[in-house]
């Protein structure tokens, strides 16, 4: 038999000193005062400007305001398939140009499209892309180019509608 | 309040500027807190919170809601401080005691003397376990939380948890007893034992 009292053990099991422990340990890690207000206001400022910094494509969710995120996966996915070929096609008649040429090619791809425009001046200044399906809703996409963003645009097929609309590129400021 | 915040992340995910700068508002003290306690050096915590709120305001459009927005802003503000705790693991850690203290807000000498101990017990235990017992004491984390913030099994952190207790206790105690002192009133945060902790 071993006759030397036991070690003293730290508490490993439920009662007050385990208790006093944990009321300590809360107290002490979460009693902070705040920041001064300068330091505060400096990283929120900080992190604001970051925010600012951001190209709009990153700064925006895809979908933001829609309740839908399984029919905005999906929706996003037509769109990209769809986009690719009518941007391709955009660029192949748009881009390069001055702008004044740039402007004057702008009616004619409406007039263009206007046969092929289910929805008429729905969505002024777009370029009908395709029609698809999206979980079972029929939609028609536009491409639209104004105040220097890029953006495929979702009508109702049924309405004409705005579904949504994404924003692919910016051109500027 | 957490109707308010999905609100204000909608608006925020639309690019609101003010939206992000209402979020950051709400929750930076909580975020700082968590920064301050698992790095410990004032200064280091101070451009660690820095380096944190960036990332939440330019992560926020990728915020999906899987998990509440506290739990992910806190996850982003962890990963900030682990880097910077990490960053300067090689340099001795200056003692800035004198810091900690100005930090505390007490109610008696004879807590400012607890906390400081608990503060210093704190710096003594390893990253992983101080990151756990701060997410616990601090944010207020369930184990399921932390759990997925630091990437390990709900058990493990009940393990760091219940081992960084021990082991505080055991440093506090041989510091001052603090059982003769553990009735003193607190404010805020948990005062009661986790059940599951004596699992």
């Amino acid at each position: 038999m071993n006759t030397t009292p036991p070690p003293p053990q730290p508490p490993t099991s439920d009662g007050p000193t385990d208790l006093a422990i944990q009321r300590a340990i809360s107290a002490a890690l979460g009693n902070m005062i705040a920041a001064d207000d300068t330091t505060k206001n400096a990283h929120i400022a900080a992190a604001l400007q970051a925010f600012d910094d951001m190209p709009v494509v990153d700064r925006v969710a895809v979908g933001s305001g829609r309740n839908s995120r399984n029919w905005l996966a999906s929706a996003a996915a037509a769109v990209v398939l769809a986009a690719t070929a009518g941007i391709a096609g955009y660029l192949v008649n748009g881009s390069g140009k001055s702008d004044t040429t740039v402007a004057a090619e702008k009616d004619e791809v409406t007039t263009r499209n206007t046969a092929t425009n289910p929805c008429g001046q729905a969505v002024s200044g777009a370029q009908f892309l395709n029609t698809t399906t999206v979980d079972g809703k029929q939609v028609h996409l536009y491409l639209r180019t104004d105040a220097g963003k890029v953006e495929v645009v979702l009508l109702n097929a049924e309405t004409c509608a705005q579904e949504n609309a994404y924003v692919l590129a910016l051109s500027g400021g | 309040m957490h109707a308010r915040d999905e609100e204000l992340v909608r608006r925020a995910q639309g690019g609101d500027r003010n939206a992000v700068d209402s979020l950051l508002r709400r929750h930076y003290d909580k975020i700082r807190a968590v920064v301050h306690r698992i790095v410990i050096n004032t200064h280091d915590a101070e451009d660690a919170t820095q380096t944190a709120l960036i990332a939440i305001a330019r992560g926020i459009a990728s915020f999906d809601g899987r998990s509440s927005l506290s739990t992910w802003m806190y996850r982003i503000a962890t990963n900030a401080a682990i880097d910077e705790v990490r960053r300067i693991r090689r340099r001795p850690l200056p003692t800035d005691d004198d810091v900690q203290l100005n930090q505390m807000t007490t109610d008696s000498n004879e807590a400012t003397v607890t906390q400081m101990t608990v503060v210093q017990a704190l710096r003594e235990l390893p990253e992983e376990f101080r990151t756990a017992l701060v997410l616990r004491h601090v944010a207020d984390l369930e184990y399921e939380d932390i759990a997925a913030i630091q990437n390990v099994p709900v058990g493990t952190v009940r393990s760091r948890l219940s081992r960084a207790r021990e082991q505080m206790a055991r440093l506090i105690a041989d510091s001052e007893g603090l059982g003769q002192n553990g009735n003193e009133s607190h404010r805020g945060h948990r005062q009661t034992e986790d059940p599951e902790d004596s699992q």
